[in-house]
């Protein structure tokens, strides 16, 4: 039995490289680095926030932790077992547990198939109960994510549902096989504003009752506040912050943590937000291996900041940076 | 007389399903130099109204009733001809994700200079150096007018799109959505750009979105919209600190905010209504928590019920003086 | 066992359930395929030009049918050895013969009707096999990816770039007077490759959908992602290429049959120009000359429209509002 306090999912050295392959007579390649050297833990029952703009590399996070790819480098322990090159029956015992969200509800569900068919699937695919265990355990998915009755959405397609209620069918479908560990990829950024809080709700509240885990990815500092108890700011495929939500979002220390909060719209025509400035954005990437990934776009940087790639240090407890001129706790 | 003054206008959309009642006597003005904004989710119509002004409206859109007085003239009574002469001089627009209809084999420059001489009497001369002007005022690099889209991140692209709609000086610039597709510190950056321009010209906007914060720090004015209906409209700072509609309330109350108290957010429990056949009372009522009789079969008139508020509903009580229907 | 007693307590479950009729979406359920097929009828019924298709396309059936029907009246009616014994040669239209006789004194008419019966075969056989072998080609390479993918299509490749008819006259120089059947194969071997590139394609773009992803997460294997996933998906595409496919099969076995290179105990409309062409009719006997001619040219044109308006059933951003 797990406890609080343990640590679900361990993240060591996650790197993950694309090469792009131009010419098979040439020996040179093109390299895309999507993440470097990312680590992090998520305790049982926590919210984990992933916060990055588009290309950050969180997305990809997402999909190497659900195994839709595998990693290039380093390590992923979840409940204890190395999940990053599994295969065969052991990654199939793997997907009972963990599972997916997405961002679109319109493409998260197959437009041939009817409700039940998509949240009955899982079950399916991994032999779980006979044919009436499977209809009431998709009954009961339906009820927990508040389609009630749940007998009027079995049988309906994709197209004869909004968007807020595809994505509880797409909820359901994740929970059927009672998963430890959920990764919601953007999970409310294509729905509406009234909507959104609804969905928001639910998945905090299926965290308290039925004890899960997340990893929830977004470019939203706002959602990621309103739902995550910490967070990783990613940038370029490198976290540059880590820490308590609370912690992270009023005492930042890394540049773009600070760009990205004083970046981000307030709802209160009254609040006058102090901007952090920072140098031109619209600059080609550099080469990981020397200084920092940050260092084209920063106001404050030093010389060391492009001789070497700064580490994660603890500037308070449990709030770590990785910028050369912030000081250690 | 008001720059742009909205009259009742109605517009509805043919589909093989019906006419779905898209915007319904909607009316509302705006002088010049001042920005509006309008904000509302998914279909409530506020893109619609961006359309009809720049009478671009798709095909099997019809005007059922209404007039857009621009400088006292009825558009929707124009020809072809005449709008032409309007749009973008006098009017111009930036579309969400505008920066994808660049075209990506000329060059960036090359098609604001389009845009100026299809205009303007200028010789090709003249057209660079207002291109070069037009890049600094949006904050982009003035020699950078030769590269091509694809040599400009999503950010720029954008900016310069928003140089195209500048580039004859128009009285009153639309932008729908015209941050939406970019990185929220690229959306920082053009929003302070976009309010920036507007203090010192004299341009007036209407502003488009359905992320309230944004309209929250960019429009002096903002106007609620619900499936097509306008429910309440006010300066900025009423609708958040006074706000009288309970539709504006939810929304204001369903987006998380990095400053302040975390608050459990409430969510607004049904759905939006189907326009093909919308409810007779107020459009608002089946999802209202402070729903009455009169709400059910009654549509709520449209009224100033304090100075320059407007609201729509049953609930609000005219304010000792009165106001005055619009 | 404590998940049976569960249920048998969730009185709520067996009230909610209680009289619903079950429905699924794969598998074919009746009422949801009628119902989608109703719905493709609409679209497709706005398109004058594919309703003007189906009209040709319904006339051409009717004389397929009705082709058994001449040689049960008369047996002078049979298109291959139907001999009138009052005309011998070459004659235009007359009461008994509608459309005139051929050169040993057939009966025009009946050729054509069963030329359209042999069309019909021909076409649909060597169409469906061609798209049945493509679609699960270009399944298969599109999903399965890196290895499989290259070398099937390569092989790919390497068909589309033969020249299909020279192909097909040189087997036949090669193997002797090819038959009907033989030709359906052939035409089946050569057509899928094209077909293929098509739906790898698709199902390229398909498999990074977030459903297909959401199937791999709980545990899919690759055949049900295909099967299940991306192959309905793709069938509408694959109706579509077979109406091409038809179109072309058709011409394929008229320009065999008419270059000499057909089935001599088959009577087709490329063979009736062929003997018109042959026995240096083409000029005196116009009755012969053109009825084949025009049947061809019009179910073709036929299966092309009606390719046409299901592409917009197919591809909803054609349709018109």
């Amino acid at each position: 039995m797990r406890g609080r306090d343990e640590i679900l999912v361990n993240v060591m050295s996650l790197t993950k490289i694309y090469t792009l392959k131009r010419n098979i007579f040439s020996r040179s390649a093109q390299f895309v680095t999507a993440l470097y050297d990312a680590n992090f833990q998520i305790s049982d029952g926590e919210v984990f926030g992933l916060v990055g703009e588009s290309g950050s590399g969180k997305t990809t996070c997402g999909r190497i932790l659900s195994r839709l790819e595998e990693p290039t480098g380093g390590q992923i322990f979840i409940e204890g077992v190395d999940i990053s090159h599994l295969k065969g029956k052991e990654l199939r015992e793997f997907r009972k547990n963990v599972q997916m969200i997405f961002q679109d509800p319109y493409e998260s569900l197959n437009p041939r198939m009817t409700v039940y068919d998509t949240v009955v699937e899982p079950l399916e695919v991994q032999a779980i109960g006979d044919y009436e265990e499977r209809e009431y355990r998709v009954w009961k998915a339906l009820k927990t994510v508040e389609l009630y009755p749940p007998g009027d959405y079995l049988f309906r397609f994709p197209h004869e549902l909004s968007g807020g209620q595809r994505q509880r069918v797409a909820i359901a479908r994740a929970l059927v096989v009672e998963p430890d560990f959920v990764i919601a990829d953007e999970p409310v950024s294509m729905l509406d504003a009234s909507i959104r809080a609804g969905i928001l709700n639910l998945l905090l509240d299926l965290r308290s009752r039925l004890g899960l885990t997340y990893l929830f990815i977004t470019h939203d500092v706002a959602v990621a506040r309103y739902m995550c108890d910490r967070i990783g700011v990613i940038f370029k495929g490198k976290l540059v912050e880590l820490g308590r939500t609370e912690q992270v979002i009023h005492n930042p220390h890394h540049p773009y943590t600070k760009a990205l909060l004083s970046a981000v719209p307030v709802p209160d025509p009254r609040v006058k937000r102090e901007r952090f400035r920072f140098e031109e954005l619209e600059i080609p990437d550099r080469a990981f291996d020397r200084g920092c990934v940050f260092l084209p776009r920063c106001a404050a940087s030093g010389r060391i900041c492009r001789r070497e790639s700064p580490e994660m240090i603890e500037v308070e407890e449990d709030h770590y940076a990785a910028c050369h001129l912030s000081t250690e706790m | 007389m008001s720059l742009l003054e909205i009259r009742n206008l109605t517009l509805h959309y043919g589909t093989t399903k019906g006419m779905v009642q898209a915007v319904d006597k909607v009316s509302f003005s705006l002088d010049k130099g001042e920005s509006v904004g309008l904000v509302g989710e998914s279909g409530c119509g506020k893109s619609s109204i961006a359309m009809a002004i720049m009478k671009l409206m798709p095909p099997n859109a019809v005007i059922k009733g209404g007039e857009i007085l621009f400088k006292g003239e009825n558009i929707l009574l124009k020809d072809d001809e005449e709008i032409r002469g309007i749009r973008w001089r006098e009017i111009s627009m930036v579309f969400q994700a505008a920066m994808n209809a660049l075209n990506p084999v000329i060059s960036v420059g090359d098609q604001i200079i389009e845009a100026i001489q299809a205009h303007n009497e200028m010789s090709e001369s003249e057209a660079w150096e207002k291109v070069k002007e037009l890049y600094t005022l949006v904050g982009l690099d003035p020699g950078r007018g030769k590269s091509y889209p694809h040599e400009y991140s999503g950010g720029m692209k954008q900016r310069a799109i928003i140089a195209m709609s500048l580039a004859c000086s128009p009285d009153l610039i639309i932008a729908d959505e015209p941050t939406t597709a970019l990185d929220v510190i690229m959306q920082d950056q053009i929003i302070q750009e976009i309010v920036a321009l507007q203090d010192r010209s004299d341009m007036a906007m209407i502003y488009i979105s359905h992320d309230i914060s944004v309209i929250a720090e960019t429009c002096g004015k903002t106007g609620v919209m619900y499936a097509g209906k306008i429910v309440e409209y006010a300066d900025t700072d009423s609708l958040f600190y006074d706000t009288l509609h309970p539709y504006t309330k939810a929304l204001l109350s369903s987006y998380p905010s990095i400053k302040g108290e975390v608050k459990r957010l409430n969510p607004i429990p049904g759905e939006p209504p189907n326009l093909l056949d919308p409810p007779k009372g107020c459009r608002f009522y089946p999802r209202c928590p402070k729903k009455k009789e009169i709400c059910k079969s009654q549509e709520p008139e449209y009224l100033e019920v304090k100075k320059d508020h407007f609201v729509a509903c049953h609930l609000v009580k005219r304010a000792k003086g009165g106001g005055r229907a619009r | 066992m404590k998940e049976h007693l569960a249920r048998e307590r969730d009185k709520d479950w067996l009230e909610d359930m209680a009289g619903r009729e079950f429905r699924t979406g794969l598998g074919g359920k009746w009422d949801r395929w009628t119902k989608g097929f109703l719905g493709h009828w609409e679209i497709f019924r706005k398109n004058k030009l594919g309703l003007f298709g189906l009209g040709l396309l319904i006339i051409f059936a009717a004389m397929a049918l009705l082709s058994y029907i001449p040689p049960l009246i008369d047996p002078m009616y049979e298109p291959m050895t139907g001999v009138d014994p009052d005309i011998l040669w070459t004659q235009g239209p007359t009461k008994a013969h509608w459309l005139g006789t051929d050169f040993i004194g057939r009966d025009i008419l009946s050729q054509l009707l069963v030329g359209a019966r042999i069309a019909f075969l021909v076409g649909i056989t060597a169409a469906f096999m061609a798209v049945a072998i493509g679609t699960s080609m270009g399944l298969i390479s599109g999903y399965l990816g890196k290895r499989v993918d290259m070398i099937l299509m390569r092989i790919a490749d390497i068909i589309m770039v033969m020249p299909g008819l020279l192909v097909i006259l040189i087997l036949s120089a090669v193997i002797g007077k090819l038959s009907v059947w033989n030709l359906v194969i052939i035409i089946g071997l050569l057509r899928w490759a094209s077909v293929a590139r098509v739906i790898r394609s698709q199902t390229l773009s398909l498999r990074e959908r977030p459903y297909v992803q959401a199937a791999i997460i709980s545990g899919a294997s690759k055949g049900r992602i295909i099967f299940r996933h991306i192959g309905p998906n793709v069938l509408p595409l694959s109706f579509l290429y077979m109406t091409f496919g038809v179109t072309t099969a058709i011409l394929v076995e008229a320009a065999l049959a008419f270059l000499g290179f057909g089935d001599p105990g088959t009577v087709s409309w490329g063979m009736m120009l062929q003997w018109v062409w042959k026995t240096g009719n083409m000029f005196k006997a116009p009755y012969w000359l053109l009825p084949p001619g025009i049947c061809i040219s019009l179910i073709t044109l036929s299966f092309y429209l009606i390719g046409r308006a299901l592409d917009e059933v197919v591809n909803p951003r054609l349709r018109q509002r």
